[in-house]
């Protein structure tokens, strides 16, 4: 078989993080090809310069039949027959389905003004029957669910008569049956028109299920590549996460001491059911689940950024108000955000200044005066601790590496001293190093009696952390694990097997 | 090493600016020896430079928490309004009673400032709509508010108030001096509590300041508050020196004052500034203005050419600004 697409050594680096380095691929005519990998491994940033809306740095992208390229030009990589599909599907909500679908349609800009609708009515029902699918043109697009949107997104790109149809985490917002539509929808497309597809995904079952070969990025390089047969889902999540499944293991779980949180008949409208459990001092919990399980929800909810819409949550006795953010604060509750660069982060300011962030009003008079030296020492102190890399903490935090930043965001709320953590993905587009360290962190502040809540979706983080898990699924506390006999193959079969049962 | 220690305290920008004034004044003094480098010249360009430089520290104060107020000169023109209809009721035939009306027309017209300003703060940040939207939204309402107190006549103030325009203290005139204590108490309130230090987070990144644990409506709303108060100070100084107010007075003054902040080094997306660098920016303008003024004079000039240099003179700014960081 002939390669439709061929990446070679393609580098971009956005200020001075190397988001690819030296990246090369090719993907079969009529061939499924999976790029995997963690978030913050390159996957979006390669899928963005082979769509041609980024360009490399280095390297180049070539379609078979046309010159190597490698700068933005969106129009060009469409004409080349690369159609993208992203994970927002880009679609015009208030618009009707032909109208979403007609844009793409070469002839229908020919045609005069005043039959341009009917033309696309006609183009539309066309291409939607080509996908087997009964949407009715002149539906609007906001009605529609997600599934049948993306099919739509599909029409509009098959219009194009592509090659190879680029698609970025197409079954995040999809349920089970939707998605076994979509991949044999796929397969036809594959088989029947001999069309090459490229998946962005971090579904393992469903790469190994549906590819033909496998293309696995970490932090920026091709940590492994093959046909997918030659994969397992251990193999996948080995060569993602760059590590031995059997690594260290907390220390074992404090017992008889006093529960620290008390959360009992949790309820967030729309998000989570009924959900009680117990953490005492000193115990690391984590929280697993598919994503839409209600995994973040629960997470945002214990710290009152989002409010429950019944039962409560109490620290050493305490009941917190639902939705006051303030209060939990004051209770010594801390929360590391997912989003490091949106959430965590103010990136023109110095180091310096984002560790002590949180701790100005410990470090200020009664009048509001700032005592700025004893601030920087308490942010020095904890830069410190967490071994955070840098010439001088003077210097924007933009200038840090993603592990060294994160750890900055983890310096500024162990500056407040917490009784209660909670981080959100906390090794999220880490380098390997820094995840370590940060989990010996965990581990520290756990042994010193800190109570740790880790919400995550990286499994080998969750054991290698954690004295239980709590598995979500629908909203729903389904299971309530002891990491210490617990195997990686196990907990993904508990957090997959609930999502299929939903 | 003391050229490192040098650019850790100063600021690149406040340097450029420092450059420019003296490459100004030189050039103009030489241009103009008889009229420029005089004591007279420079009394006049401080009292023309004040008004502006107020208004100019509200701007400020909203741009550094990511805000913007367009509402300055209107609520300016109100403060001046009320200030000289309190001031001629209240106004008596002795001195003490002279005092207590100036007295309560300044403190009904700061009054009405904070008003203001909390209105522009609680649609901010209470109902979320963009800062350009709500402060063009309050400068017509303030103005119609104006417009339908006087009709749009002018109100005479007393002539008891005039010393907030015309007076001096050790040779420098009272405006300028409020400028400069007000300036300066700024800075020093942002740079040295936690208030300031907190605002400055929320400026660049509120979302962050949030997840912080900063309250960052409090920040915002309070910088509303500020902004409308300094603006009922420009309107004051502006009612000593005329001895009048009026609901359509100085209206080119609201991009001027937001010409001074940017060029005072304020980042219009938040988080960067000082009061002290809108205080520079605005005698830069000064300068080259009465500069112009007196060069073109000569020269058959026209006013228009003003507004070009200043435009030249702001994108030269940003441009070298933008360079350096």
């Amino acid at each position: 078989m002939s390669a439709v697409l061929t990446v070679t050594e393609v580098s971009r680096s956005f200020g001075g993080v190397q988001a690819l380095q030296a990246v090369s691929l090719a993907v079969d005519q009529g061939a499924v090809h999976c790029l995997v990998g963690e978030n913050g491994s390159g996957k979006s940033t390669l899928t963005k310069i082979i769509a041609g809306v980024l360009s490399a740095d280095a390297g180049t992208v070539a379609m078979a039949g046309h010159e190597p390229r490698s700068g933005v030009n969106p129009a060009l990589a469409i004409r080349e027959g690369i159609s993208t599909i992203y994970q927002d599907l880009a679609l015009f909500p208030n618009l009707t389905v032909a109208e979403n679908i007609a844009p793409g349609e070469r002839s229908a800009s020919l045609k005069p003004h005043w039959q341009w609708r009917s033309s696309a009515k006609s183009a539309a029902a066309d291409a939607l029957e080509e996908l087997g699918s009964a949407i009715s043109p002149t539906t609007v697009v906001e009605r529609l669910p997600t599934a049948e949107r993306q099919l739509v997104a599909i029409a509009r790109a098959m219009t194009h008569r592509p090659r190879m149809i680029l698609m970025d985490e197409p079954t995040a917002a999809l349920t089970h049956q939707e998605i076994d539509r979509l991949l044999a929808l796929v397969g036809r497309l594959r088989d029947e028109h001999s069309m090459s597809f490229m998946f962005i995904s971090h579904k393992l079952n469903e790469v190994l299920e549906l590819a033909d070969s496998v293309t696995v990025l970490r932090n920026g390089v091709v940590a492994s590549e093959g046909p997918a047969a030659d994969y397992t889902i251990e193999r996948l999540s080995n060569d993602m996460t760059g590590r031995k499944i059997s690594s260290a293991r907390p220390t074992k779980a404090p017992s008889g001491r006093e529960p620290r949180l008390t959360v009992t008949g949790l309820c967030v409208k729309g998000a989570v059911g009924d959900v009680s459990f117990e953490a005492a001092e000193g115990e690391v919990i984590g929280i697993g689940g598919l994503l839409g399980s209600g995994r973040t929800e629960l997470a945002l909810c214990l710290c009152g950024l989002l409010k429950s819409s019944a039962g409560s949550v109490e620290i050493d006795g305490v009941a917190l108000r639902p939705g006051h953010f303030q209060d939990a604060i004051e209770c010594g509750i801390a929360y590391v955000p997912e989003d490091r660069l949106t959430e965590g982060l103010f990136l023109d300011r110095s180091i310096r200044d984002n560790a002590a962030a949180a701790v100005a009003s410990a470090h200020s008079s009664r009048l509001g005066v700032l005592d700025r030296s004893a601030l920087h020492a308490t942010a020095e102190k904890w830069l410190g601790q967490l071994r955070v890399k840098s010439a001088d903490s003077n210097d924007a935090v933009n200038t840090l590496s993603g592990g060294n930043q994160q750890r900055v965001v983890l310096s500024k709320w162990l500056a407040n001293r917490p009784r209660l953590l909670i981080l959100n993905g906390p090794t999220v587009g880490v380098d390997v190093g820094s995840r370590h360290d940060i989990h010996e962190t965990i581990r520290r502040l756990a042994k010193d009696g800190t109570t740790v809540i880790v919400a995550s979706d990286d499994l080998p983080e969750l054991l290698a952390v954690t004295h239980r898990v709590l598995v979500l699924s629908s909203g729903r506390l389904r299971h309530d694990l002891h990491t210490s006999d617990l195997t990686v193959q196990a907990l993904w079969e508990a957090i997959s097997a609930d999502g299929a049962r939903s | 090493m003391i050229r490192n220690a040098l650019r850790d305290r100063v600021d690149a920008h406040v340097i450029l600016l420092v450059g420019l004034l003296i490459f100004e004044i030189s050039v103009f003094s030489i241009l103009e020896p008889a009229t420029y480098p005089t004591r007279a010249n420079f009394t006049s360009m401080t009292l023309q430079a004040s008004e502006i430089g107020l208004l100019a520290l509200g701007v400020v104060l909203t741009m550094i928490v990511a805000g913007i107020d367009l509402s300055i000169v209107a609520t300016a023109n109100v403060a001046g309004i009320i200030a000289a209809r309190t001031m001629t009721s209240l106004g008596g035939s002795s001195a003490g009673a002279t005092a207590t009306a100036i007295i309560v027309g300044v403190v009904v017209a700061l009054a009405w400032g904070a008003v203001a300003g909390a209105l522009n703060g609680t649609l901010v940040v209470g109902a979320r709509v963009s800062p350009i939207l709500v402060t063009l939204g309050t400068l017509t309402l303030f103005t119609g508010i104006g417009t339908a107190a006087t009709e749009g006549k002018v109100v005479f103030g007393i002539d008891a108030f005039t010393w907030l325009g015309d007076g001096k203290v050790v040779g420098l005139a009272v405006p300028f001096l409020l400028l400069v204590a007000l300036a300066v108490l700024l800075s020093l309130l942002l740079a040295r509590t936690r208030f300031g230090f907190e605002a400055y987070l929320v400026g660049e990144n509120a979302r962050a300041a949030w997840f912080s644990g900063i309250s960052v409506r409090r920040r915002q709303f309070a910088m509303y508050v500020a902004s409308g108060m300094l603006s009922a100070v420009a309107g004051l100084v502006v009612l000593g020196r005329t001895n009048a107010a009026q609901v359509d007075f100085g209206q080119s003054f609201v991009l001027l004052a937001v010409l001074v902040a940017v060029l005072g080094g304020v980042n219009p997306y938040g988080g960067r500034g000082s009061p002290l660098g809108a205080l520079l920016a605005v005698a830069v303008l000064q300068a080259m203005s009465t500069g112009l003024n007196q060069v073109l004079v000569e020269h058959s000039g026209s006013n228009f050419f003003k507004n070009f240099a200043w435009g030249i003179l702001l994108i030269v700014v940003l441009a070298i600004s933008a360079r350096s960081r």
